[in-house]
């Protein structure tokens, strides 16, 4: 029986399945059912849909849908990589409907960012509390008719930092209780409850820290109430969105192709990923397909960046250890890794270098050599950092047993990438859903058994000598050739696609031998078919085209000017890449016009974050630094 | 020409306090890196061996605010963080100083929404701005010079 007869024979007109024009799986679920529709899925389906990647909502404001809002569940299946969407339509009027917290642990923060931004409730919900907003901020910025350049005033303080503040917070609380009221943390709530029954010595009594935002091992931008009994940690509710820059609302205010910049700066410590796995969405919902140069120079260019994501990530983590040597060699392999990418992309961390249909330069004629020399550098750094730290006393007591978890709270939390690995599962997404070529290169995706920190520095570790083994396989395969699509998906022979640069009065022009730069200071001929498919609705014209005839210059007037320019139909799409972290996803809307309708992120960290106080609970409050250092939590994509 | 070339034989030297202070506190800065956002990581590339801040007596982050004399904003400040931002700065002691890391803290860069804040010096003085998204170490590294001026020739407070 197929997963769509079973839910029908289940669940009957409740659930009613959307056709997709890019493929996705989607069904429409009625909202008060929501909660059994995934129940079912998660434990009886076959197929079962048993891990939640994603939970947002979309404003269909001004497309005219009825009702006004959806929550999107985006489902996946561990055991048949499959993805399925699942769509619950809330009216404005009552925008409520059931949790779905008892299922995933994770969706305790989705839905308080959903709540936080959109204003829609969660029907028992333990904690229902803004998430990346303060308290005091009023609306719900995702809204269609928040305006979003909106400001308003700044607050004098936002979270209880003073011990006397903690007390008034938690008189509130109980103020709170006393009226019936479901408001205030349920962990201060159970603090206070411990604490009123506290029977013995008081200096014995556990107690409230706060360590951050202002923190060095916090990377600033953390804020976590301890509960600590003497040394350990015994509960812990994290605060985050101190780095909330409006990702998602910006990107409904700009262009399409406007958007890279922004992606960039998600996960800054390896933005060539991301400027993929966007460009890969918005590609999905074109429906065109890249060229297969174009494919090899975003494998290449993912993996460097996630060396060099890696690289950071264990630098940062030695170094808040004490460990500063292994910090400077790493950042030494990072620095000639930056120096080549920038040799590429122009830049070298904000990089916006991928473009919708392509990338935006090609290699330069020495980058295999060069690229092979970075290799060898990072390899090298790599056998020293082994000698320094992986055997070393103080680390090792440090990294083992700490900040362990299994493998159930894992997946009940959402976990993906290194950290997930480490428990033993070896999901990846370029093994389980292959994109680009990945299936191409022969790699092993490395996995650990205890889940603890000593097992994520590990994963890493090798992950950076499997990513080094892609790039020389890839640079080995690199295709050269006059590799092109035209709409229908024909090859083309090059010499046809230099006649589409003759026509006009450019004849003599396009005869001169003129040598430039093949990737920054202008375009030629000979590298942009190489990287750039011949699709017109979406790629600029080469510059001597754009110059040189009137078609050229309409086509490229078409595509920069307001109003018009890339435009996918309406619909909605899923893409996913292995991120550094985890499954890193974006979930696009277009209504048709050359702007966003609405650009969802499922960023890694946040369900990395959201699991975070299971691995610390128990443990002591310095293995709090270790444990937040294998995390690799990047503020830009946690608060978006 | 060696040192004693130029003081002619004596031991000694003359010179106004101001002056000497100022020169000390120029090569002697303990930072504050209120790092939040993608800025830090070229705050690290800065502090590495590749570019070496260390280089100008700024090597040695300090990461209490009562311990600081200037305070490196590096990265994106948005509402909920500001009223951080802003006790921080009202914790350290005199003379301090604050540098702008990266356009966001300069103006608000390409982040003119309803979250972030534009531009810090809307909240606490500021004295070098250092613009880029982020800047090169290179950029950094000569606001610092700026700054180093800057203290030098400013007036002492002792």
């Amino acid at each position: 029986m197929t997963l769509k007869e079973q839910l029908i024979a289940r669940f009957g007109e409740d659930v009613t399945p959307e056709p997709s024009r890019v493929g996705d799986e989607v069904y429409i679920v009625h909202r008060n059912r929501i909660f059994e529709v995934c129940q079912y899925l998660k434990e009886s389906t076959n197929p079962k849909y048993d891990f939640l990647m994603d939970l947002t909502a979309v404003d269909y404001l001004h497309t005219g849908t009825k009702p006004r809002f959806a929550v999107i569940y985006q489902l996946y299946s561990m055991s048949t990589h499959r993805r399925l969407r699942l769509k619950a339509p809330v009216p404005e009027s009552d925008p409520i409907l059931p949790t779905v917290v008892p299922l995933w642990g994770v969706a305790n923060w989705f839905e308080r960012e959903v709540w936080d931004m959109f204003g829609i409730k969660f029907k028992g919900h333990p904690d229902l509390r803004r998430l990346l907003m303060y308290d005091e901020f009023k609306g719900h910025p995702l809204r269609k008719d928040y305006p979003f350049n909106k400001r308003q005033p700044l607050v004098k303080n936002t979270e209880p930092y003073e011990d006397t503040e903690i007390l008034q917070y938690l008189q509130r609380i109980k103020q709170d209780e006393a009226t019936q009221r479901d408001s205030g943390p349920e962990y201060l709530r159970d603090f206070l409850k411990r604490r009123e029954t506290f029977e013995g010595d008081r200096s014995t009594r556990s107690f409230l820290l706060n360590m951050g935002p202002s923190h060095p091992a916090m990377h600033g931008v953390i804020h976590i109430l301890l509960e600590l009994d003497g040394e350990y940690v015994r509960a812990a509710d994290l605060g985050i969105g101190y780095l909330h820059r409006a990702f998602e609302k910006e990107c409904e205010v700009v262009k399409w192709g406007q958007v890279f910049p922004y992606t960039d700066r998600l996960n800054y410590v390896s933005p060539l990923i991301n400027n993929v796995a966007y460009a890969m969405a918005v590609e999905k919902l074109l429906g065109i397909e890249i060229t297969e140069r174009a494919k090899y120079i975003r494998v290449i260019m993912s993996e460097l960046s996630r060396i060099t994501d890696h690289l950071t990530c264990i630098a940062a983590n030695a170094m808040e250890l004490g460990a500063m040597t292994a910090f400077l060699y790493f950042i030494e392999a990072r620095e000639e890794l930056y120096n080549l990418i920038e040799e590429i992309t122009g830049a070298r961390l904000t990089i916006s270098y991928v473009r919708i249909g392509g990338v935006k330069a090609d290699f330069t004629p020495d980058f295999p050599e060069r690229c092979t020399s970075a290799i060898k550098l990072v390899r090298e750094k790599l056998k020293e950092v082994h000698k320094l730290l992986t055997r070393n006393r103080i680390f090792y007591d440090r990294m083992v047993g700490t900040g362990v978890i299994d493998k159930d709270t894992a997946l009940h939390y959402g976990f993906t990438g290194p950290v997930l690995r480490s428990t033993g599962i070896d999901f990846d997404v370029r093994k389980a859903n292959p994109y680009l070529v990945y299936d191409e290169f022969d790699f092993d995706v490395p996995y650990g058994e205890k889940g603890d920190n000593y097992d994520r520095y590990l994963c890493r570790m090798e992950e950076i000598e499997q990513s080094c083994r892609i790039v020389e396989q890839a640079l080995a395969k690199l295709p050269g050739g006059p590799l092109n699509v035209d709409h229908e998906g024909k090859i083309i022979p090059a010499h046809v696609m230099a006649d589409y640069g003759k026509f006009g009065k450019t004849h003599e022009l396009l005869q001169m031998e003129a040598v430039t730069d093949p990737t920054l200071s202008g375009s030629n001929a000979e590298f942009y078919r190489k990287i750039y498919p011949d699709a017109k609705a979406v790629v600029l014209p080469r510059k001597e085209v754009t110059y040189s005839s009137i078609e050229g210059m309409m086509n490229h007037f078409m595509l920069v000017m307001e109003g018009v320019g890339i435009a996918p139909e309406p619909g909605e799409a899923y893409a996913a890449v292995e991120g550094a972290n985890g499954e890193l996803g974006f979930f696009v809307v277009s209504d048709g016009s050359d702007h966003a309708y609405r650009v969802r992120v499922r960023p890694p960290c946040f369900t990395l974050m959201s699991g975070f106080h299971k691995m610390i609970e128990g443990d002591q409050i310095a293995d709090v630094i270790a444990t937040f250092g294998t995390i690799n939590m990047i503020a830009g994509e946690l608060d978006r | 020409m060696g040192v004693k070339d130029i003081l002619g034989g004596e031991n000694f030297l003359t010179t106004r306090l101001d002056k000497a202070i100022g020169w000390a506190r120029k090569y002697s800065i303990f930072q504050y890196p209120f790092v939040t956002a993608c800025c830090g990581m070229e705050f690290m590339a800065t502090a590495a061996s590749h570019h070496d801040i260390d280089r100008f007596g700024a090597g040695l982050p300090r990461f209490s605010p009562r311990q600081a004399d200037v305070l490196m904003v590096v990265g994106t400040i948005n509402h909920k963080m500001a009223p951080i931002l802003r006790r921080v700065y009202e914790q350290m002691c005199e003379p301090k100083w604050v540098v702008a890391f990266g356009v966001c803290t300069c103006t608000g860069g390409f982040y003119d929404n309803y979250a972030v804040v534009q531009g810090i010096d809307t909240i606490i003085p500021v004295d070098v701005y250092i613009p880029g998204c982020p800047p090169r170490p290179e950029t950094v590294l000569n606001g610092l010079m700026l700054l180093q001026e800057k203290i030098e020739k400013g007036k002492q407070v002792y």
